[in-house]
This record gives structure tokens, sequence and C-alpha cells, in this order.
């Protein structure tokens, strides 16, 4: 959208010279930072292709040319190992970026020049941008930069990315590079291994012309040499075979003479030119700054098992306190100014029944349904993202990792399931951090299982009605069941879909750090946009198909009234598939108005209420003593069980779709029947034999 | 640098059981390929000092190098990272 919104606006000129252009490095490097300074903050968010992870890109105009900025995910090497190191090498690879610019950390500069030297053996045309040298001055990081960029022959360009310090120098020295040749770099893995390369090369380079390949030869032969499966698929898929024979006939030869992985030897002498660079060009004082010691110290309380948990539980507290309480009235807000205004105006206008209920009812509806979800989401996300950006989320992932490593995820993924306490949606939409897809797909199933904030009311209603003295104990065990079925739900799927257990986790933990409040508001504002574009749609065309059903039946159209009238509502298409659908749940003793019901809370499970409202011809208000002489306590229990596992609601099952893809999203749907339908089933058993 | 079974000196342990506060020195790790390489690239191979910041014996350590920076590690990986502890 904004793609689009930014091309109009800055009239970008067809015959003008386009380049593309990757922002490359470690995670925790202020990347992110750097890309939305470049880009002002304007990017197309959506997904790398096949993947679910993030993928951003701006268009900008420098000067006489049009720039198109790709975000690459974080990475320490290129070695197509996960899933992120796949991505960035497959664009390198087949995308060509005219230029790619290495945002690196000068706090923690050795361990970022790793990915450096396996940019520059790809022959890649390299800028980097020395990001956080405010900070690398106060911690006592000296960094002679000319030297380096006389050693590397690349640009090198001190930056602060937060404050917008050396942006301008950093895009200026990109747009000289365009037409400079690109430096040659060569790291001298010592007499064996160069003789090796060399033979390797010499093979590639005679194929190489036939097939006209624009790689660097040498990189590929290292690559082979290194036993990169990536490359030895992509050649096999050329029919160059014979190419991947050969190399690993001089690799094996030549592990016989070292005894030793070849892989092991030629990391170690990167490393070894990593330590050599450190000592010709950055001197450290040998007393710690001040940012080191004062996160050791945090550090201390922060990731302590008793006071560590402390914090995080109060922390949360306030995160939801905070946020719940500035977005309700914002959300009761619009829901007002929907029901008074905006309904109310397409009501009076003089259009005909059909269309005026079409507007109103299903397309403002599902609008409005969407648009009450934007105060929640924002704060949030701010909240998610302030304490991401300063590097608190890490800790709480360590925190947590013993725990949630028993249900096959690592520390992160105690993130989004807490917030789906509150709500389902951002819960979802926050599992990106967690990298993987496994690791995503996992967290995503447990998470409809978490009773969020919209759940309450249900529980609350039928236990007023029914459970008056243990209130509260049964609105725990509806909470606690959810959780069980969750972790259940957990171990089941890493058994079945992800037979492959994750790689052990290696996390960096950054320093403490004041974070952008311009980083923070578009971080939360892309995520709230994606979800109001991406999942709107689908809710909004989800409550035509709803509205269509309810207002027209195996008769025909049966008027809008049928929306409030139970007699016609019951002719409906809904009432007729409820009665299809009766004999499976005669076993329940449930009639056809609560299966409509069910199908009705897939707008919203506390539509479920409102809905046995109106097919029991009871206001709200009176629901209570319908309910009281139609039901009995275990069918009450029953309904609330099954109410909380039987499907995500609408907006839930969007995000899913969005996020993840529709395969899933219907595994997931189909799965929590079956799991509401058997839990359901067990309670009416257990509950029917004890009175 | 390589240490085979046979010739594992007496002071060598898992990193997973060092006590918190220790300062310790990579011997060797005995992971997988994938592994050995992601711990390679954030430079902790053997040679490489490490100081135990945390470790909460069954779940995961966090350890400090002084050209990486500081870095939390899964019990998984922890126990795969044998070290020698120097003082």
């Amino acid at each position: 959208m904004t793609c689009h919104e930014k091309a109009s606006s800055t009239k970008i000129n067809i015959k003008q010279p386009s380049i593309k252009v990757g922002i490359i490095g470690n995670p925790n490097v202020g990347k992110s930072a750097l890309f939305n300074k470049v880009t002002k903050g304007k990017a197309w968010v959506g997904n790398w292709p096949g993947v679910t992870v993030e993928k951003k890109v701006g268009k900008i105009n420098l000067g006489e040319v049009n720039v198109e900025i790709v975000d690459l995910p974080g990475i320490y090497g290129l070695t197509a190992h996960s899933q992120d190191e796949v991505i960035a090498r497959k664009f390198l690879l087949e995308e060509k970026p005219e230029i790619v610019i290495q945002v690196v950390n000068a706090v923690n500069l050795e361990r970022n020049l790793y990915l450096t030297i396996q940019l520059l053996e790809m022959g890649l045309k390299l800028t980097i941008a020395l990001n956080m040298v405010d900070l690398a001055e106060k911690e006592g990081v000296e960094i002679d930069i000319n030297g380096l960029m006389n050693e590397l022959k690349v640009p090198v360009i001190p930056v602060v990315a937060i404050k917008e310090v050396g942006i301008n120098q950093l895009t200026k020295t990109v747009i000289e590079q365009i037409d400079k040749p690109t430096p040659s770099f060569k790291l001298d893995y010592g007499v064996e291994i160069e003789e090796a390369i060399e033979k390797i090369r010499k093979i590639i380079d005679s194929s190489m012309k036939k097939l006209d390949l624009r790689i660097d030869s040498r990189w590929l032969a290292i690559r082979l040499l290194e036993e990169d499966n990536d490359i030895v698929e992509r050649l096999k898929n050329l029919g160059l075979e014979y190419i991947i024979r050969e190399s690993r006939r001089i690799r094996e030869e030549l592990e016989a003479r070292f005894n030793k992985s070849i892989e092991v030897l030629m990391i170690e002498k990167r490393y070894h030119y990593i330590l050599s660079l450190s000592k010709k060009y950055i001197k450290r004082k040998t007393t710690k700054g001040t940012l080191t010691t004062f996160t050791y110290k945090l550090d201390k309380v922060l990731t302590h098992p008793i006071m560590g948990l402390m914090i995080f539980i109060s922390t949360l507290y306030l995160l939801f306190k905070l946020s719940f309480d500035i977005a309700t009235p914002l959300t009761e807000l619009i829901e007002t100014f929907f029901s008074n205004n905006v309904y109310n105006f397409f009501k009076t206008l003089f259009l005909p029944e059909i269309v005026s209920s079409l507007l109103s009812d299903a397309v403002l509806n599902g609008v409005g349904i969407v648009l009450i979800f934007i105060p929640n989401l924002l704060f949030l996300f701010l909240g998610i993202s302030f304490l991401e950006d300063t590097g608190y989320l890490a800790r709480v992932a360590f925190l947590f990792d013993k725990w949630m490593n028993k249900v096959g995820l690592s520390g992160r993924a105690v993130i989004p399931l807490l917030i789906g306490f509150g709500c389902n949606v951002p819960a979802i939409m926050s599992t990106r951090t967690l990298g993987t897809d496994r690791d995503r797909g996992l967290a995503v199933s447990m998470i409809p299982f978490i009773s969020c904030s919209a759940r309450l009311p249900i529980y609350l209603l039928f236990t007023l009605a029914f459970f008056k003295e243990s209130q509260i104990m049964v609105i725990l065990s509806m909470y606690l069941l959810g959780v069980v079925i969750a972790i259940f739900t957990a171990i089941l799927f890493n058994k079945l879909l992800f037979k492959r257990q994750s790689v052990g986790y290696v996390m960096d933990m950054p320093p403490y750090l004041t974070p952008s409040a311009m980083n923070i508001l578009i971080k939360s504002w892309e995520r709230v946009k994606s979800f109001l574009i991406r999942a709107g749609t689908i809710i909004v065309s989800l409550m035509v198909v709803i509205w269509v059903l309810s207002v027209t039946g195996p008769e025909g159209y049966l008027g809008a009234e049928a929306l409030s009238n139970p007699e016609l509502l019951s002719r409906g298409w809904i009432a007729f598939f409820s009665k299809l659908l009766q004999p499976l749940f005669e076993p329940f003793n449930w009639d056809w108005r609560i299966i409509a019901s069910l199908i009705f809370g897939f707008i919203a499970k506390e539509v479920v209420v409102s809905s046995l409202a109106v097919l029991y011809g009871a206001g709200e208000q009176g629901l209570s003593t319908v309910l009281l002489s139609s039901f009995t306590p275990l069918t009450a229990y029953s309904l609330m069980a099954f109410t909380l596992l039987y499907t995500p609601c609408m907006a839930t099952a969007a995000t899913i779709k969005t996020e993840i893809g529709l395969r899933y999203t219907l595994l997931i749907v189909s799965y929590q029947l079956i799991i509401a339908y058997t839990v359901t089933y067990a309670i009416l058993l257990i509950g029917g034999s004890l009175t | 640098m390589d240490y085979d079974a046979g010739s594992k000196p007496l002071n060598v342990y898992p990193l997973s059981i060092i006590e918190e506060g220790k300062t310790v020195k990579i011997v060797k790790i005995v992971g997988g390929r994938g592994l050995v390489r992601r711990l390679y690239e954030i430079g902790l191979l053997p040679g490489a000092e490490i100081q135990v910041l945390r470790n909460s014996k069954h779940g995961p350590v966090i350890i400090r190098n002084s050209l990486s920076g500081t870095f939390s590690l899964g019990f998984g990986v922890a126990k795969k990272i044998m070290v020698e502890v120097m003082q």
C-alpha cells in the first residue's frame, strides 16, 4: 500500500537508473533503525516468499537514482543453515543487489566482521555502516576507521542510526559506489587449502563460461570445500554433479591429510584474520565502560531466578493494565460512534432494505469489528516493542527457556503466549520474533486455547446464572483447561508435525539501551496496519457470508428482520445447517439453537451470548432466566468449555491465515473442533456419572 | 587444540555444570556441524575465554566473551561445549 503511495509521491521516473540495495547485519546492531531512517519510515511490509519471515522493502529517490532498499533478516553468517540465513543467501545470489550495506555494531565490532568476510568473499559491493559509534566511544572502544577501510578496501561510514548521524554520508557513499568496480578480497587460507580452492575453481571456471553464471568462482569453490548443502543442491539442479564429485574428492583428500574438518579449519582461519584486524585497528580501554557495568548490574537482578520472575510478572501486569486502561475508552468510543452515527446513518438512507442491511449489518459491522481491535493492538504492540528494544525481552526469554523447552519451544515464545490472555490477535502477530517456521507454527497452535479477555464475559454470564457460589473457581477452571489443552497441543504438534528438533538456542543479550520512539511507533503501526488491511479484508468478507446465510434460507430471501426475529432466523440457512448438525450433538443433548449460536460465535466469541438471547427470544438482560429454565448446570459448563476451545474467533483465524497460511489455519480450526468435541464429551460423561 | 576421548584432560567439563562467576576456556565443541559452525561464527571457538554470568542448571546459561559480548545459550548447547576451568 505505502509502496504505491510512495511511488506516486516521489514521482519515480522510469528513465532514471534504478538499483537494488540490501541491508544486512547481525541481530541487535540497529539495522531496523537504520532502515527506517534511510527509507524515512515508509516501507512495504510483507513476507519472504514461501516462509513466514517478515520482509521490508522501501523505495527512495537518491539524487538521480531510484533505490529499492530491502531489509534482510538479522544473521551471524551466510552458511544457509537457519531459515534466516537461507533467505539472506537467496536474496544475495538471486536478486543480485548492486550494493549491500552491512550494519555493524561498533561496540562488538569483531563479532560482526565474520559476516563481513563472508560478504566480501561472495564478491559483493559492500558499504559498511559502523553503527553506535557514540556508544563505542563511551565504552572506551577506539576504532581506526581509515586503517580498516584500507585493509578491507570498502567504505566504512560511522553512523548513529537512532540519532540520524551519518545517514546522509552513508547514502552519498552508496551512490558513489554504483559506478566503481567491486574491489577484490582474498583471505589467505594457507598453502594446502589455497591449492584445493584453486583446483576446484578451475573446474568451475570451465563450466561457468558455458552456463554464463555471474557468481564469483573462488567463492563457489570455497563454499564447495566447506560442503555447503545449498550450493551442492544448486549445482545438482544445473546438472553439474561432476563438480560436486570432484570437490568432494579434493576435500576428503585434504581432510585425511589434516585429520580435521576442513570447514572448521577454514572458520578458524577467518577468525584468526579477524583477531589480526582487531589487534591492528581496534583498541579497548581495560576499564569497563559505564554501559557494560550498568548492563551487568541490571542483569544480576533481571535474570535472577526469583527476583527476575517477580519483576517480569509485575512488568506484564503493568503492560496489560496500561494498554487496556488506555485502550478500553477508545474502543468504547469507536463502538458508540459506529452504532450511533455511521450505522444509523445507513439505516436512514432510503435504500432498498436488502442493500441497507447488507451495508450496515454485514459490511459496516465487519469494519466495526476490525476497527475495535485498533486501540488494544496499538497499545499492546507499543509496550512489547518498547520492552523488545530496551533489550529486556532477551532476558525474559532466558528466564523461561527451561520451562518452554518442555513443550519444544525456546524461552522467547513465552511473550506471545502471555499476550494471548489479553487478545489472541496480537499474540499471533508477535510470534514473528520467534524466527523459524517451526517455532511460529507451534506457538500459533497453542495461542487460540489461551482464554482472551473477550471470553471472560461468556464465563461471567454463565457462572452468574449457574455457579453463583463457586464463580471464581469455575472461571479459573476454564483458564486452566485452556492452558492444559495448549500444552497438550504443543506436545502433540511437536511430535506429529515438526519431527525435527530445533537447533539449540544461542541468543544475543544486547546491552540495555534507551529505545528510539520513532522505531517503536513505526514497528507498532506496521503491525496494526497489516492487521487492518490483510486480516480486515478477510473479516469483512466473512461477515458478508454470515449475513447472507442468516437472511436467506431454503425458501429464499427472508428479510433483514431475520437478524433480530427468532422465528425468521429459524428458517435461515444457519438454522438449517444447525438442525442438520444436531444429530452430531445428540449425545450432548444440545438443541439446534445452541449450535446456531456457536456458528455465529465465529464472528467473535461474545456473540455466542447475544445469539443465544435472540434465538431463545430473550433480551440479553433476561437471558439468565431463560437459560436457567432450559439448561442444567452441566450443560452450561460444557457449553462454556466448548466455547473456549472450539474455534479461534474470525479475527484470530484471519490473522493466522495472513501470518502463516490458509492450510495451517484450516488445520488448526479442524483440530480445535475435534478437541472441543472430545473434551466436552468427556466433561459430560464425567459430570453425568457424578450427578 | 583437538582432544579425543582417550586423551581427555581431567579438568575438562561441559559448560552446563560450571558455577556462576567462573572464567573458563573453550576446549572443544562436541555438537553437530550446524552447532559448531554457529558457535564459531560468534567467536565461541576453542581457545576463547568465557565468563559464566548465570547458570540456571538444567536450563540456559549466560556467558560473556570480551570480543563477542554476552550470549545466552540453551541447556542443550551448553552441554556440548567442553571447557577447562581457569584460575
